[in-house]
């Protein structure tokens, strides 16, 4: 084994998946708004060219200036964003999606070369452009981004659903895996609404528009919420290729992510619902306050999909491959031999603190093996979370780990390092005291070997992959 | 060295060279363009049109997305290529790395006022300056960054230190380089643009004579400050640029500066023949950035080991995607190639050249 050791930090009383979380929604939202607006203005191009509707022009305008400004520049931003905060959370698993698949990253780099030229040109010379060239570089831009998502979309899918790839380690194998069309389907149709419900926004500020025209591209642009009517369809697909155990998370398993998922499909079908009956099927016209609104709507399921998708991988950020504590599963017994922190560099930023060694031992396990999903006494707190805890009901909760919580992976340290890590939770809980006697421990370490070696070192669940 | 370094290490570098050639016009871009402004400021009588200041406003945006964009490629291989080193400086200059992001979503939208008419007058210094200061500061993290990822015997005492930066003489040297180095890059790129607008009569010598001192002033400064941070490099790397591959990149972009410097005069002083000299530039330009870039990366290939990451390179090779890579390369390059010849064919007076 070889286990990387790099320097963690601490993001404090932040949940380190809240802000990865966080930044991927707002990255997710403005790059597939860039998907989407692009499908949206070509059909606006169309009508415009075909005569179809009068105002279709002056809203290309409109919203082309809006797309360039939003999801060029915090898109952009926020993709590079993106590497740069996986990096911060996890470097391992990042390492190992770039090694495994730089390939399909550089070919979705031409595609953002692409994009941007084409996007620019339209954005500098449309006014001066024929309709066939305006065409042209729309269809050209609108390809290029959505070949940036089929790509991104693989390699995401993947972390997910590796499919043969463990077993063949062919980047094929991992890219065309068995969640890759319903996922690609289902962001398509989602580019598809928020480009829909931004352009019910845009549409409004073109105030020198008379309100039969605003009300005419309003209907125009609803249109393509139609595909709406697939989100169900696409999303019980996704549901059953997942693996069963991730299913489960979603499906009562773990609350918390059940309540994201409730809360994603529950807006979804808000949403779906106003935009079905309301705008479509009654022709309402949607103010800006509305229209507002359910863009807002739209960039909180969007958060809750993202949150669905990062939980659902749990215990691993790549499965079968990588636990979601950076921690390879074949290495996990290795760990247990020689200690998680024995050969981990970096020192305790507030080793001081501490007063004693076993505290500072038990400090680098928690910054190793748990600070990446969980904090001292903030979000998700280890300190609140075991609070009620015997001492025993500790050592064996944590030494059974993938038993004890089937989305955790298993403790993957020695017996005096889940000790460490038990007294200095104790401790915190304690109020962190100046002085610190350790309670009486007989035969705790056998004990917790005893543990250990019951629970083995595989997830609870085999891998469905 | 081995083939797959080797390759990647070319990838990496012909990546890098479009992304740095629009890089140099936005740092370049900005700076003059916060330097025109205040000179405008403090000049109240003077509202004569400055076309460079115009064109710079009127393209940086797009340059920034353009860099932004360029600059994806390079971060992919460099991350193939080094990964723990830059994976960890990454993570020891955390909140000041990290801030890089909000910083240049501002310079985005500072530019994006710059180039809006409405927002001309007394804010547009201020706006200038701060778009400078946002571009600036991302590239002075670049610096740091790298400087700290070469530097890996300070790896555990920097952590430990918590130190929100990493504060060495070097770091600002290395600065000083890119910065002022990027001068004469926006300076040829605007006079090709002046140049494809000729038409306008926009190319006029007073004009010529601007980007030459501002060209000649960017090479020697930045010289100046590449010999300052010659003297700051440990004995390793002295010795490394020492070498045979050291000399000769060093040799070439001398050479290259020789050929700008020069080039600068012909340009100022013809009226025929322009775009010859101004294509001899471009030539010495990319020659002194590939130079620039090679003696960078062996000097890190030094700092790290030499062989350090062959094993992870010829791993990362060994994967599969590149055909696909090359494919959609060709592809989208043609797809470029067709978008911007029907930008040209819309434009009233397109370049020259």
């Amino acid at each position: 084994m070889d286990q990387p050791y790099y320097p963690i930090n601490d993001f404090g009383p932040v949940m380190k998946g809240l802000v990865i979380g966080g930044l991927g929604t707002l990255h997710v939202f403005t790059a597939q708004f860039a998907v989407g607006a692009g499908i949206l203005l070509c059909y606006f191009q169309w009508l415009a060219q075909t005569g179809r509707s009068a105002a279709a022009r002056e809203f290309l305008r409109g919203y082309f200036r809006f797309l360039v400004l939003v999801a060029f520049v915090i898109g952009a931003l926020t993709g590079v964003g993106m590497w740069f905060t996986a990096i911060q959370i996890s470097a391992r698993t990042i390492g190992t999606m770039v090694r495994e698949f730089h390939w399909i990253w550089a070919a979705e780099w031409t595609f953002f070369c692409l994009e941007v030229v084409s996007g620019y040109a339209f954005y500098r010379c449309a006014e001066r452009l024929s309709d066939r060239d305006r065409f042209t570089l729309l269809i050209l831009y609108t390809t290029a981004a959505w070949m940036s998502l089929f790509l991104i979309n693989g390699i995401l899918s993947w972390q997910l659903t590796p499919g043969d790839w463990p077993a063949t380690r062919l980047v094929w194998d991992g890219f065309f895996n068995s969640s890759f069309w319903p996922s690609l389907l289902y962001r398509t149709v989602a580019a598809m609404t928020i480009a829909s419900l931004m352009a019910c926004v845009v549409i409004n500020t073109l105030t020198d528009m008379p309100l039969e025209a605003r009300k005419e591209l309003i209907h125009r642009a609803a249109s393509l919420l139609v595909f709406m009517v697939l989100m169900p369809a696409l999303g019980i697909w996704y549901f059953r290729v997942i693996p069963a155990d991730s299913r489960s998370w979603l499906l009562g398993g773990s609350a918390a992510m059940t309540m994201f998922t409730i809360a994603t499909v529950g807006v979804s079908l808000l949403i779906g619902l106003y935009a079905l009956v309301g705008l479509i099927g009654g022709r309402l016209y949607v103010n800006i306050a509305t229209a507002a609104l359910l863009c807002a709507l739209a960039f909180g399921a969007t958060g809750g999909g993202e949150f669905i998708r990062e939980g659902s991988r749990k215990p691993y950020s790549i499965r079968q491959t990588l636990y979601s504590n950076s921690i390879v599963p074949g290495d996990v017994a290795h760990l247990r031999a020689v200690g998680s922190v024995t050969h981990d560099p970096y020192p305790l930023r507030d080793a001081g603190q501490y007063p004693d060694d076993q505290l500072r031992l038990g400090a680098k396990v928690f910054r190793f093996q748990c600070s990446i999903c969980h904090t001292l006494d903030g979000i998700n707190g280890l300190v609140h979370l075991t609070g009620r805890w015997t001492l025993d009901q500790k050592r064996m909760n944590i030494a059974k780990l993938q038993h004890t919580k089937p989305f955790m992976p298993p403790f993957s340290g020695t017996a005096e390092e889940l000790e460490a890590l038990v007294q200095m939770l104790t401790w915190e809980r304690a109020g962190r005291p100046a002085s610190w006697a350790a309670p009486p421990a007989t035969g705790a370490a056998s004990r917790i070997r005893a543990w250990l070696e019951e629970a083995g070192t595989a997830p609870v669940r085999p891998p469905a992959g | 060295m081995q083939s797959a370094t080797a390759f990647y290490l070319v990838l990496y570098g012909a990546t890098l060279v479009v992304h740095v050639v629009f890089m140099n016009y936005v740092l370049g871009g900005t700076a003059f363009l916060a330097v025109a402004s205040l000179r405008r400021a403090f000049r109240r009588s003077s509202f004569e049109p400055d076309p460079i200041a115009e064109m710079a406003r009127d393209w940086l945006p797009f340059a920034l997305g353009a860099a932004i964009t360029a600059g994806v490629a390079p971060l992919l291989f460099l991350q193939v290529l080094y990964e723990k080193p830059f994976y960890t400086a990454n993570l020891l200059l955390f909140h000041r790395w990290m801030s890089i992001v909000p910083v240049l979503i501002v310079g985005f939208y500072l530019l994006y006022l710059l180039k809006s008419r409405p927002f001309e007058g007394k804010w547009m210094p201020v706006a200038a300056i701060g778009a400078f200061l946002c571009v600036a500061w991302t590239g002075l993290s670049w610096t740091e960054n790298h400087v700290l990822s070469l530097d890996e015997p300070q790896w555990i005492e920097f952590y430990g230190r918590q130190s929100p930066a990493y504060y060495k003489a070097g770091v600002y040297a290395r600065f000083g380089v890119w910065l002022f180095g990027s001068l004469p890059t926006f300076a040829l790129m605007i006079a090709w643009q002046l140049h494809g607008s000729s038409g306008r009569d926009l190319f006029a010598p007073p004009l010529r004579r601007r980007l030459e001192r501002t060209a000649r002033a960017g090479l020697l400064v930045s010289l100046a400050f590449a010999t300052f941070y010659a003297t700051q490099l440990n004995a390793a790397g002295r010795s490394t640029i020492e070498t045979a591959g050291g000399w000769t990149a060093m040799l070439v972009g001398a050479l290259a500066m020789v050929v700008q410097s020069s080039g600068w005069s012909r340009i100022r002083s013809t009226t025929n023949a322009t775009a010859r000299w101004l294509a001899v530039l471009t030539a010495a330009t990319l020659v002194l950035i590939v130079a620039a870039i090679t003696l960078r990366e062996t000097l890190r290939a030094a700092a790290h080991g030499g062989s350090a990451f062959t094993e992870a390179h010829a791993q990362a090779a060994s994967v599969g995607g590149f055909g696909v890579f090359v494919l959609f390369l060709i592809l989208n390059a043609a797809l470029v190639a067709w978008s911007i010849r029907i930008a040209f064919r819309s434009s009233p007076s397109p370049p020259s050249g």
